[in-house]
């Protein structure tokens, strides 16, 4: 610059000159120096006006738009525009940000092919995948089941007791219809010796038909027809004897029962109550409802029945309702229970006890 | 949660969950028993979920036993994963579908699991970081070098082709 200060501008070097004059390279002096030349020589005016008009000017018009891009503290720029675009598909922008997102690709073609791959990388749900077996996966509240369980069990208990408490109550009918008879002919053969004759009539028909095969094996061994009534004399004894053994059990407590509480309403004469209780007691192999019921009417009749003696007695409440409900089957079997082990069917607390057992241990 | 939420439960998301679970392991059976010890979690816990939840539940219990399983067969995993990846070299792949899922196959679990429940399920980062038990910001971080990396690899076997 200073040589140029120095320089002295001719007809030679003006060009140079004009336009380190243009392009504003020059000092004020210098400036002022290249103005007086042009002055001094008119016919390069033109040229240096030429030269100064080939200078470009700034276009105001133009602007740049996405100024905000740049910005660096804006939601999308040019440098953080890979994190936006990677929130824009995974769709975590709020729709205005999407807006701007899809403007600045807009304007960046490099931010618009890294989109298009970024999307490329979206997988695609397969539905074509399933769970191969629904049905392991199905559940059922569990509380079902145990209700249908618990009914089952109740239903099996109930049949169980049913059961148990049929078989009894047969067993102790059948317990009845054989001991009974066998207390009169022990009565009878104590007090009357001579009315044995009245056995076979007390003796069920099942005894009859042993007693038929008997006689029967008896003729076919002896081949005698005539010995024949004194060995079913024999046997009847020997049945006689028998049928106490089979009923030790009854047969006390019938006495403690029965005869004894004739004994003590009929004190004068055993005979003729023995007569009159005989037919009743005779029926007793099967209906024995209606047998206790004549037997209540024959004691009422006579009307020395003493206060012991009506417990033992209270079975028939409702005669008339034989065969009737299972109700009243249960009550009789529990009565009986009660009434043979003397063991109260509920406890002090009033709860029923279910499969006690009493075993006779004499 | 009653039985018959349960059971919609099943009808609605057992597919959905199976699926993810399937593509994180890889292995038909081993999903399946996932998915269903799952399913069996929640059946059990029934009483605490809430029905509106189920699902973010059921994720979140398969999630982590899948994670259980992963870390019982790491050894298993990691080697079918370095064979699956000689394969990918030997025989480039042709079509979209099939190089993202070699490009899936070669993410870690983490990062799968997030692209998966993100691109499966359309969960948010919050949703994804309380199934993950990740925070919001991790699950965004994670997520997006998931993504760069499955960028690059499409670019790169594109490139190749």
């Amino acid at each position: 610059m200073s040589k140029k200060e120095n320089m002295i501008i001719n007809r030679h070097n003006y060009e140079e000159c004009f336009i380190l004059y243009w392009d504003n390279e020059l000092t004020v002096s210098q400036k002022q120096a290249v103005e007086n030349f042009v002055k001094e020589n008119t016919d390069l005016q033109e040229e240096f006006k030429l030269l100064g008009d080939t200078r470009f000017t700034p276009d105001n018009k133009i602007q740049f738009e996405e100024k905000e891009f740049l910005f660096e503290n804006s939601f999308i720029n040019i440098t953080n525009y890979e994190e936006q675009l990677l929130n824009y598909i995974d769709d975590e922008l709020k729709p205005e940000q999407r807006k701007e997102v899809e403007r600045f690709v807009d304007q960046f073609p490099a931010g618009q092919k890294e989109l298009a791959i970024f999307q490329k990388t979206k997988l695609q749900s397969e539905a074509e995948i399933v769970f191969p077996d629904k049905s392991v996966l199905y559940r059922r509240e569990e509380k079902v089941r145990v209700i249908s369980m618990t009914w089952f069990r109740v239903a099996v208990a109930a049949a169980i007791i049913l059961i148990a408490g049929f078989a009894t109550f047969k067993l102790v009918n059948t317990n009845k219809n054989d001991g009974t008879p066998g207390v009169v002919t022990i009565d009878k053969s104590k007090d009357l010796p001579a009315e044995t004759k009245t056995d076979p009539v007390i003796n069920s028909p099942g005894d009859q038909a042993q007693k038929g095969t008997k006689e029967s094996l008896a003729s076919a061994n002896d081949k005698t027809s005539k010995q024949a009534p004194s060995r079913n004399d024999n046997k009847k004894s020997v049945d006689r004897n028998e049928v106490p053994k089979n009923t030790i059990a009854y047969q006390r407590e019938n006495k403690n029962n029965l005869p004894e509480e004739r004994k003590d309403a009929d004190p004068q004469s055993s005979d003729p109550i023995a007569n009159a209780n005989l037919p009743h007691l005779q029926k007793d192999t099967r209906p024995t409802q209606t047998n206790h019921s004549e037997a209540i009417n024959t004691n009422f009749s006579n009307q020395d029945v003493t206060l012991n003696a009506i417990p033992t007695l209270d079975i028939p409440v409702t005669p008339e309702k034989e065969g009737g409900g299972l109700k009243e089957f249960l009550r009789k079997t529990t009565r009986a229970f009660e009434r043979r082990t003397k063991i109260n069917t509920t406890t002090e607390d009033n709860k029923l006890l279910v499969g006690a057992f009493a075993v006779s241990l004499k | 949660m009653t039985e018959r939420e349960y059971n919609e439960c099943v009808t609605t998301y057992a597919d959905n969950v199976y699926r993810f679970i399937l593509k994180n392991l890889r292995n038909e059976e081993d999903a399946r028993d996932v998915v269903q010890t799952a399913f069996e979690k929640m059946w059990i816990h029934r009483d605490e979920v809430d029905a509106a939840k189920s699902k973010s539940y059921l994720f979140t219990v398969a999630y982590r036993q899948m994670i259980d399983h992963i870390r019982k067969v790491k050894r298993i995993q990691l080697k079918d994963e370095f064979n699956e990846g000689a394969k990918v070299q030997n025989q480039p792949a042709n079509n979209l579908k099939k190089i993202l899922d070699e490009a899936l196959a070669r993410l870690s679990e983490t990062q799968r699991t997030l692209v998966l429940l993100k691109d499966y399920e359309g969960y948010s980062y919050e949703e994804i970081g309380k199934i993950t038990n990740l925070s919001e910001s991790q699950v965004k971080v994670y997520l997006h070098r998931a993504r760069i990396q499955l960028k690059e690899y499409l670019v790169k076997v594109e490139n190749v082709i």
